[in-house]
C-alpha cells in the first residue's frame, strides 16, 4: 500500500502518535502476528488493548484526540467474526457517525476510522496502519493536523 | 515538562481519592525485558526503565535480560516481597505469550493476578520497528508510562466458583447426538435427550454400507441405539424440540416441546394400524424411495418403537382406533411443554441433503427425469428390505439400468449455485455405491464425474483403487447438463473430459447426484434461541477451529457431528465423544471457575434506558422492574459493549472503566491537553 503512495517527509513528520484500540481476539492477535513477522510499520501507531471495538465509544476517542493524538483508529474482528457477536459492527457505525460529526464540525473525517483485521493474517493489521497513515496524511496535506485545528 | 507535572498533580488527585476509599497507595513495579537482543536491540531498555523510575508511584524499574527465566520471575517476586510492590508492569512480549507467567507469578506472592500489567514492547514495538530505534525507545516509553498508568488503578478482580447443575441435554439423535447422551450418562450424569424426528439413529440408519469397510450401519449402530433407549440415565424424548433457553454457563433452564405421537406407550407394535390404514404418503426417512401409512413406523428396526400417527396426513377415519389389539392409539393427545435444568447443551442437530433441484441443469425432481437421484435415494434402493429388493432399477420403468452416471460436488465447490466448501464426504460414498453397484452389475457401466477425487485418510484410497481396478469409470469433469432425448426419452450427461480435452455426451440410464451436506432446516430459529453464532454458510460456528472445535461460541454450549461442518460418521463420533467429555468437566466438577470481570451499575447515574440490554449480546443484562439493569454475572463475557451506549457513564466494565482507558489514553496518545494556551 505505502508504495503506492509516496508521503512527504514533512508530513510524515507531523505524525506523532496514532491511537489504535485493537481488540483483545483478531485486533491484538493479527498485530501479534505481525510483529512475529517483524512486519514494519510507521511507529506513530501506538496500540490499545480493549477486550472488543464496542467498548471503544467517543468518550475514548475524543479523550485521545484531546491528548495528543494525530489519529485514532479501531481495529477489530472481521465482520461477522466478532467473538462478542457484532462488536465490531457497532463500533463501525459508531465511527461512521462520529466522521459525520467531525465533517460537522470543520474537520476533516479522516482522523477516525475504523477497521478490521484477522488473527492470522499480520498483513491484514499492518495493511490497516498503512491505510491510517494514508489517510492521515491526505487530512495533513489538505487541512493540517487536528492539533492545527484546536 | 509542564504537561508531565500537570499530570503528576491530576494522578496525585485520583490516588487520594482512591485512598478516601480505604484503598492502599499504589506501589508499582517496572521490569523491562530485553528479551535477548529482541528488544534490547532495538529499544534502549536501559533509558526506558530510567524513565520509568520517575514516574509517580513507581518503586521500582529495572531492566532484565530475560524477565520470563526463573531469575527473572524471582525479581517480580521479590520486589513484591521487599518493596511491597503491589502492582507490577512487565514490558516485554505480547499478553499472550508470556502476561500469565507473569500474573501467575504475582498470585503466588498473594496479589490478584489481574494486578499484572503486561506492556508489550517486542510484537508492538522492537520487531516492527527494527530500522527506527530513537522513535522505537520513545514508543517504548510511551507504552510504558501508559503501562504504568493503567496499573495504578488496577482492581482485584474476584474468581468466583458456580455450582453447576448436575444434568445435560443433547438436541439431536443422530450418531454424534447419540454417542455424546451415551458417553455422557457413562460418566454419570443425567441426560436428556430430544431428537426432531420420531425415530433416533439420524442418517446412519438410512444407510446401506459404510465406507471404506462396507459395515452394515444398522449393526454398528443398533447397540447405541439400543444402549441409548435403554440407560437408565438417559431420558429420551421425540417429536421434540427446543422452545426457549434460558441461564448460562452451568445452569441453564431449557423448555421443550413435545409433539403427540397419537399412539400410547403400550404399543406393542403389531403393526395392525398400519396394516389398515388407507392412507398412503412418500416415506421420509425412505427418502420418498417407498410408501408409509399415515399411523407408521418409520423402519422395522426403529427405536422408539412405537407406532405414530401423521396428524397431516391422516384423514381421521378411526380404523387404527379400532383395529388396535391394545387399544394403544388415542387422538387427543396434546403437546406437551415440559422444562429441564441443565448445566451443559450439546447440539448434535446433524445435516440435510442439498436439494439438487436448485441446479436447473440437473432437472433434478422434474417430470421426465425420474431416473436423476440423489445418492441417499441411492443408498435407499440398495438397503436390505427395500422396496427394489435391495435392487438398482430404475425409476421411471423399473428395469435395470446398463449405465449409471454418478455427478460429484452437487452443491459443493461451486460458487455460483449451491456452497462454496467441499464437503468431503461424497467422493468416498459415490466410490463406495460405485463399487457395490458395479460388483451387483459387472455388466453396466458406472461412471463417476469428478472434479478433483479426495480420499484422504486411511483405508480410502485403497477403496479408491479398488473401485478402480473392478472397472468404475472416473471421468474428470463437472458435468454441464442432463438432456433428455425427447423421443427415446433416454438421458444424456454432457460433461468434458478435462483431461483428454474431449467432449463427451454419455449414456446414462440413470445419473446419481453426490449432493452436499448443508446445515439442517430450522438451524437459524435453533441457534438464535440458543443464542450462539452461525458461520457463513449456516452451521453452528465453533469457538476456535483448531483449538476448540467442539465448543460454540457461547459457554457450556457445545458441539457434536456435522452441525459444525460436513463430516464422516467416524469424525462425527469422535466430536461427540469429545464433547461429551468436555460438557461433563463442569458437571462432574460441580462448579465452574469464572473471573468476575464484569461491568457495574452506578444506579444513582443510571437513567434506565435500558440500551445496554440492547446491545449485551451474550444477553446478560437483563432489566429490573424499576427500570434498571442487572447483570448476569456468569453470563458475562467482559467484552464492553455495555459501556459507550451508557448515556451517562453509570455502567463500567472492571478494569477497562472509562476512567482506567483515559488514563492508558493520556500516556499513550502524548500525554497532556493539547491547548495548553486556553
Amino acid at each position: 500500500m505505502s508504495e503506492c503512495e509516496y508521503i512527504e517527509p514533512e508530513v510524515l513528520e507531523k505524525m506523532e502518535n496514532i491511537v489504535v484500540f485493537m481488540c483483545n481476539e483478531c485486533g491484538q492477535g493479527s498485530a501479534n502476528t505481525a510483529g512475529v513477522a517483524r512486519m514494519a510499520y510507521n511507529p506513530a501507531i501506538r496500540i490499545v488493548r480493549v477486550q472488543c471495538t464496542g467498548q471503544v465509544g467517543p468518550i475514548q476517542i475524543m479523550d485521545a484526540l484531546d491528548n495528543g493524538a494525530d489519529a485514532v483508529a479501531c481495529v477489530g474482528c472481521c465482520l461477522g467474526a466478532c467473538h462478542f457477536f457484532n462488536g465490531n459492527i457497532l463500533s463501525m457505525h459508531r465511527i461512521k457517525l462520529m466522521k459525520k460529526l467531525f465533517k460537522e464540525l470543520g474537520y476533516s473525517d479522516q482522523f477516525v476510522n475504523q477497521y478490521t483485521s484477522r488473527a492470522a493474517e499480520g498483513e491484514t493489521a499492518v495493511g490497516d496502519f498503512e491505510d491510517i497513515v494514508e489517510r492521515l496524511a491526505t487530512a495533513i496535506r489538505e487541512e493540517g493536523t487536528f492539533k492545527d485545528g484546536c | 515538562m509542564t504537561v508531565k507535572d500537570e499530570k503528576i498533580t491530576e494522578s496525585n488527585v485520583i490516588s487520594k481519592k482512591d485512598k478516601n476509599k480505604q484503598e492502599e497507595e499504589p506501589r508499582i513495579g517496572v521490569f523491562v525485558c530485553h528479551c535477548g537482543h529482541n528488544i534490547a536491540g532495538t529499544v534502549d531498555v536501559a533509558k526506558v526503565a530510567d524513565y520509568a523510575r520517575d514516574l509517580p508511584n513507581v518503586i521500582k524499574a529495572e531492566h532484565y535480560m530475560f524477565m520470563c527465566s526463573k531469575p527473572g520471575v524471582q525479581m517480580l517476586k521479590d520486589s513484591i516481597e521487599k518493596l511491597d510492590v503491589n502492582r507490577t508492569v512487565v514490558a516485554s512480549c505480547s499478553k499472550n505469550q508470556h502476561g500469565k507467567t507473569f500474573a501467575k507469578a504475582i498470585e503466588e506472592m498473594g496479589l490478584n493476578r489481574h494486578r499484572h500489567q503486561q506492556v508489550n514492547i517486542r510484537e508492538f514495538n522492537s520487531w516492527v520497528h527494527q530500522k527506527e530505534k530513537d522513535k522505537a525507545t520513545n514508543k517504548a516509553m510511551r507504552l510504558v508510562e501508559a503501562g504504568v498508568n493503567r496499573a495504578r488503578k488496577l482492581k482485584d478482580v474476584e474468581t468466583r466458583r458456580i455450582p453447576t447443575t448436575k444434568a445435560a441435554l443433547v438436541i439431536g439423535a443422530g450418531i454424534a447426538g447419540l454417542r455424546a447422551s451415551y458417553d455422557l450418562a457413562e460418566l454419570g450424569i443425567p441426560v436428556y435427550l430430544i431428537e426432531k424426528l420420531s425415530t433416533i439413529g439420524g442418517h446412519m440408519t438410512q444407510l446401506n454400507k459404510t465406507f471404506p469397510t462396507l459395515e452394515c450401519p444398522q449393526c454398528s449402530i443398533s447397540p447405541l441405539t439400543n444402549g441409548v433407549a435403554n440407560h437408565p440415565l438417559i431420558e429420551l424424548y421425540t417429536n421434540a424440540q427446543v422452545k426457549s433457553v434460558e441461564g448460562s454457563m452451568g445452569n441453564f433452564e431449557v423448555e421443550v416441546e413435545i409433539k403427540p405421537r397419537y399412539v400410547k406407550d403400550n404399543c406393542t407394535s403389531c403393526g395392525e394400524c398400519a396394516l389398515h390404514c388407507p392412507v398412503e404418503v412418500p416415506s421420509e426417512w425412505d427418502s420418498g424411495m417407498s410408501m408409509r401409512n399415515a399411523i407408521y413406523k418409520a423402519y422395522p428396526q426403529a427405536i422408539p418403537a412405537t407406532y405414530m400417527r401423521d396428524k397431516k396426513s391422516c384423514i381421521e377415519c378411526n380404523t387404527c382406533i379400532n383395529v388396535c389389539p391394545v387399544q394403544a392409539v388415542d387422538f387427543t393427545m396434546q403437546t406437551e411443554t415440559k422444562t429441564f435444568k441443565v448445566g451443559s447443551i450439546v447440539v448434535a442437530a446433524g445435516y440435510d441433503e442439498y436439494d439438487p433441484s436448485e441446479i436447473e441443469a440437473y432437472h433434478y425432481g422434474q417430470e421426465g427425469y425420474e431416473d436423476v437421484i440423489t445418492q441417499l435415494q441411492l443408498e435407499r434402493m440398495l438397503a436390505p428390505g427395500s422396496l427394489t429388493n435391495s435392487q438398482v432399477l430404475r425409476l421411471s420403468d423399473g428395469k435395470i439400468p446398463k449405465s449409471i452416471v454418478m455427478i460429484q460436488c452437487v452443491g459443493s465447490r461451486n460458487d455460483q449455485v449451491g456452497n462454496q466448501y467441499c464437503t468431503g464426504v461424497c467422493c468416498k460414498f459415490a466410490i463406495k455405491n460405485a463399487r457395490i453397484v458395479k460388483e451387483m452389475y459387472p455388466d453396466s457401466d458406472v461412471t463417476i464425474c469428478y472434479i478433483d477425487i479426495r480420499t484422504p485418510g486411511l483405508n480410502f484410497e485403497e477403496l479408491y483403487k479398488s473401485a478402480q481396478e473392478i472397472g468404475v469409470r472416473f471421468i474428470r469433469g463437472r458435468p454441464s447438463e442432463i438432456v433428455r432425448d425427447p423421443i427415446s426419452g433416454n438421458l444424456r450427461v454432457i460433461v468434458e473430459d478435462t483431461l483428454s480435452q474431449t467432449p463427451l455426451k454419455l449414456k446414462a440410464d440413470m445419473v446419481v447426484l453426490s449432493a452436499a451436506m448443508v446445515p439442517p432446516e430450522g438451524i437459524g430459529p435453533l441457534g438464535s434461541k440458543l443464542q450462539v453464532l452461525r458461520s457463513k454458510e449456516g452451521f453452528l460456528k465453533e469457538f476456535h477451529i483448531k483449538m476448540n472445535p467442539t465448543l460454540s461460541s457461547k459457554g457450556g454450549i457445545f458441539l457434536a457431528g456435522a452441525i459444525q461442518g460436513p463430516k464422516d460418521i467416524s469424525e462425527s463420533v469422535a466430536q461427540a465423544g469429545n464433547a461429551a467429555a468436555i460438557a461433563a468437566a463442569p458437571l462432574v466438577k460441580g462448579y465452574i471457575e469464572k473471573e468476575m470481570l464484569i461491568p457495574s451499575v452506578d444506579y444513582e447515574l443510571c437513567v434506565r434506558c435500558g440500551l445496554c440490554k440492547t446491545v449485551c449480546a451474550p444477553a446478560a443484562i437483563e432489566i429490573n422492574n424499576d427500570g434498571t439493569p442487572k447483570i448476569n454475572e456468569v453470563a458475562c463475557k467482559s467484552c464492553g459493549m455495555c459501556m459507550p451506549v451508557c448515556p451517562t457513564g453509570a455502567i463500567q466494565l472492571l478494569n477497562f472503566s472509562d476512567d482506567q482507558l483515559l488514563d492508558e489514553i493520556i500516556a499513550i496518545s502524548g500525554g497532556g491537553a493539547i491547548c495548553e494556551n486556553e
